[in-house]
């Protein structure tokens, strides 16, 4: 099993924000994980990706455990993930933004060669700015950046690394429909070569991308299956639209 | 062994909580001021100075110590008006390394000022009250008795003001929230600066009050602010009862372990607490590590 | 971030270089035996200024102890000429010596905690050593009288000797240590480690998730920059002959980080001009006035108010929001 999340469990307080999650994926599918706010989607992510470790439960990556490893030992692993609200470095320029994310691959910390004699991140940064249509904007502050734009490049970061398996937070946020419709041919470009997490609130963004769809609603597992199967569900429609349809 | 523990322990006992009080004072200020405006303020031990230099230039004046002691609270109260509305306004919302600049570099002023005006040697101080206490078999100063019960007096007025007033309640909310606090018509800078001048006007407080014990020299105000930092990040930085918790821990540490090691080293122990502290509980005892 | 090595920027960046060597070659020239000495503290007190500059301008991470390594090299020194053999060289190796391992405890225990309480507990730790240090009046430390009657080292190098007694021969030392220095550290931050701390600096949340392990980094710098505020301390004490515990006190850990602020940190260059600058005052202010500490406090209040930029204008951003939390 490429990746598996068992029975993940994890409160703050009396909150519990994730409950009993579990959940397998094939290599190379898409998976998005939709619901209301506050079913604990983002909770699920910063579990899966180390920010804390959950209370019970394991996550399994390529038949190893990684259940609670900090984010730079699940990066060298081959998970990355990307943030809900713009996480880049906002002070440097877009190059050195998606540069710098490259080293994180071989984590170099050589200290007297200069960075620009390291061939490969220079050379994957050029490759990745490309992918994304940033290439024009390589030397301007990251923080100068239209949403849509700095969207792209907190993408851009966490695909850097050339991770196995992604994670994509709301990737999609403030951005315009135009944008939108570019990140579903992004992801349409990328579900070959690796595997896709996504946290979505645009349903039609999950219907174009998804392989498959997993539903929260207050810290539960409400449907797993096919976007179809998902979609005729009615305890997804009464989570969603409190109402029987 | 009975003698021993009377004679020789409870005093120190004793002196660790008059000490411990009196730290107290000073980071119970310090404490609260950075929880609520986040300010680092280096120079809070030369207000401790400036209540004792003002007490004694009273007693110069009036020999009466308790006219002196209200005067140099006021004062020290002004002091701390002035000081922040012209700088200490300036450091909101900023870098703690400002803070620990500008606080350091007005405590070098103060001392040099002090020395300039009052002279460097150590003025003494008379004790206003000589009388002493028969307690278990030994005797004990009463005046170190009045302080710790001034002390016990001043922290359970906080205590009750912070908790059970509309003043504190208001305190309280600037602290949690300063936006929504001035979105519900607190006046936040008012808010400010009394907490401001309350918290200086404690450690000027417990200036005065230690001078006949400690004598009143420029830098007096170094040897306590160390203490009161150590005392305010082992409790936790914003923590009112943490703050109190470590003031009587450290207090009675130096005290106890002065009986046996000679009290410098006894200083140096209370900097190893820290330490360990840190080590342990990263945020302070009581602090959260998600508070600031 | 310094594009260097590139054609035409390599010969702009050498011709400048060139000029300042030589202007600074000949500067002695013009200065009396005074203000010769006075140029010596200055160059050597500009290498400690970068070496904070390392950890606070271009890691982010505030530090209140910083002098403890100064210090802590000047007794290396000092124990190493005065007591076991009169060499420069062996003194620096010394000192770069106990000050990593210095900064190594320090920076690895302290790591745990974070923003503000990181540096007060730097300022606990660097207490401690003044502390340690001043009560060893018993040892060959001198206590509160310090180190005194340490001997001018012989500076030998493979084909000549140079006889340090002579100032101006200091000068050109030195002048030649904070040059090797600055170009060291240049390298460290134009290498992949120094966009590891520009990384961390921006914005530390995001650092771990592109593969960076940030407390060892942050470890990391916070020796190198032990190591050079370690070097500095030593030629300071080769210097004056003594070492005492002001270079361990904290006023000199405020001072230095005037110095950065006043030139400008994150940019290498403008902490050392700050460290001339202030040396300079220094020197000014206590000639003329008799209460210095008070000109001194005021200058700190001033440029915390008036300068938050420096000299250079670098430290703008973020005044709030990279605690490190």
């Amino acid at each position: 099993m490429f990746f598996e999340v068992k029975e993940l469990c994890r409160s703050f307080g009396a909150l519990q924000a994730v409950h009993n999650v579990s959940f397998t994926l094939d290599e190379g599918t898409t998976l998005s994980i939709i619901g209301p706010n506050g079913a604990g989607k983002t909770t699920l992510f910063n579990v899966i990706t180390g920010v804390f470790p959950p209370d019970s439960g394991e996550v399994m990556f390529k038949g190893g455990r990684v259940t609670g490893m900090p984010p730079d030992k699940l990066c060298h692993r081959g998970i990355a993930r990307s943030f809900q609200i713009t996480n880049i470095f906002q002070g440097l320029s877009v190059f050195e933004n998606i540069r710098l994310a490259c080293q994180g691959r071989k984590a170099t910390r050589r200290m007297f060669t200069p960075v620009s004699k390291l061939k490969e991140p220079m050379e994957e940064a050029e490759k990745i700015l490309d992918l994304l249509g940033l290439l024009e904007l390589r030397d301007r502050r990251a923080g100068t950046l239209s949403h849509g734009d700095q969207r792209y490049l907190e993408i851009g970061m966490t695909l850097a690394a050339k991770p196995s398996l992604v994670l994509f937070d709301e990737p999609t946020a403030g951005m315009t429909p135009m944008e939108t419709k570019a990140t579903i041919e992004l992801i349409h470009k990328l579900k070959g070569m690796v595997t896709i997490i996504i946290i979505e609130h645009d349903i039609n963004m999950v219907f174009a991308v998804s392989d498959r769809i997993v539903v929260m609603d207050q810290g539960n597992v409400l449907a797993d299956g096919l976007p179809q199967e998902v979609k005729a569900n009615e305890a997804v429609k009464t989570a969603y639209f409190g109402e029987e349809l | 062994m009975i003698d021993y523990l009377l004679y020789v322990i409870l005093p120190q006992v004793l002196h660790g909580l008059v000490w411990g009080t009196v730290i107290a004072f000073i980071a119970l200020g310090l404490t609260i001021i950075f929880g609520l405006m986040d300010i680092v303020n280096f120079a809070h031990g030369e207000y401790y100075m400036v209540g004792a230099f003002m007490g004694y230039t009273v007693m110069s004046v009036i020999p009466n110590f308790w006219i002196a002691v209200p005067v140099a609270v006021a004062s020290v109260a002004l002091l701390g008006l002035f000081t922040e509305f012209i700088l200490f306004r300036r450091l909101y919302g900023r870098e703690p390394i400002f803070h620990l600049l500008l606080t350091f570099g007005l405590g070098m002023m103060f001392r040099e000022a002090a020395q300039l005006i009052w002279g460097a040697e150590t003025k003494r101080m008379d004790v206003p009250v000589t009388a002493t206490i028969e307690m278990l078999g030994t005797v004990y100063p009463v005046y170190r008795l009045l302080i710790l019960g001034i002390g016990i007096c001043v922290i359970l007025l906080i205590w009750y003001v912070l908790k059970h007033t509309g003043a504190g309640s208001k305190i309280r909310a600037v602290a949690q929230d300063r936006t929504m606090a001035w979105a519900l018509g607190i006046k936040v800078p008012l808010i400010y600066t009394s907490v401001f001048m309350c918290g200086v006007a404690l450690a000027g407080f417990a200036g005065v009050l230690m001078s006949p014990i400690n004598f009143v020299y420029p830098t007096m105000g170094i040897d306590v602010i160390l203490r009161a930092f150590i005392v305010v990040v082992i409790g936790g930085l914003g923590n009112v009862m943490g703050a109190l918790l470590a003031s009587l821990l450290i207090g009675e540490v130096e005290a106890l372990a002065s009986i046996w090691i000679s009290p410098t080293i006894a200083e140096t122990l209370v900097f190893v607490i820290l330490i360990v502290t840190m080590i342990v509980r990263p945020a302070g005892l009581f602090g959260k590590a998600g508070e600031r | 971030m310094a594009k260097l090595n590139s054609g035409p920027n390599l010969k702009k960046t050498f011709l400048i270089h060139a000029i300042i060597l030589s202007a600074l070659a000949v500067l002695p020239f013009f200065l009396n035996g005074y203000h010769q000495k006075l140029a010596v503290e200055a160059i050597i007190l500009s290498v400690f200024a970068m070496s904070l500059d390392l950890v606070m301008g271009y890691a982010g991470i505030a530090t209140f102890g910083h002098a403890a390594f100064f210090g802590i090299g000047g007794y290396a020194m000092g124990v190493m000429l005065k007591f076991l053999f009169p060499s420069l060289w062996l003194g620096l190796i010394m000192a770069g010596f106990c000050t990593a391992i210095l900064a190594f405890f320090i920076g690895f225990v302290s790591i745990r905690a974070k923003g503000i309480y990181f540096a007060i507990l730097t300022l606990a730790f660097a207490e401690v050593v003044y502390r340690i240090i001043f009560h060893s009046y018993n040892t060959p430390l001198g206590g509160s009288d310090g180190l005194v009657g340490v001997p001018t080292p012989m500076l030998h190098f493979w084909l000549f000797d140079v006889d340090l007694t002579k100032t101006i021969n200091f000068y050109w030392v030195a002048v030649a240590f904070a040059y090797l220095s600055y170009l060291i550290c240049r390298l460290i931050v134009g290498s992949p480690f120094g966009s590891i701390l520009s990384g961390i600096r921006e914005n530390e949340n995001r650092v771990p998730f592109l593969g960076f392990n940030v407390k060892w980094t942050k470890v990391t710098t916070f020796v190198l920059a032990g190591i050079f505020a370690g070097f500095s301390g030593a030629m300071f004490t080769a210097f004056k002959t003594y070492a005492d515990t002001e270079q361990l006190s904290f006023l000199l850990s405020g001072k230095v980080i005037v110095m950065g602020l006043i030139g400008g940190i994150g940019t290498l260059v403008g902490p050392m001009i700050g460290a001339v600058v202030i040396t300079i005052l220094e020197s000014i202010v206590s000639t003329y006035v008799r209460a210095h500490h008070l000109i001194t406090g005021a200058i700190f209040v001033i440029v915390v108010i008036f300068m938050p930029k420096g000299l250079l204008g670098l430290f703008a951003r973020k005044d709030r929001n990279n605690n490190g939390s």
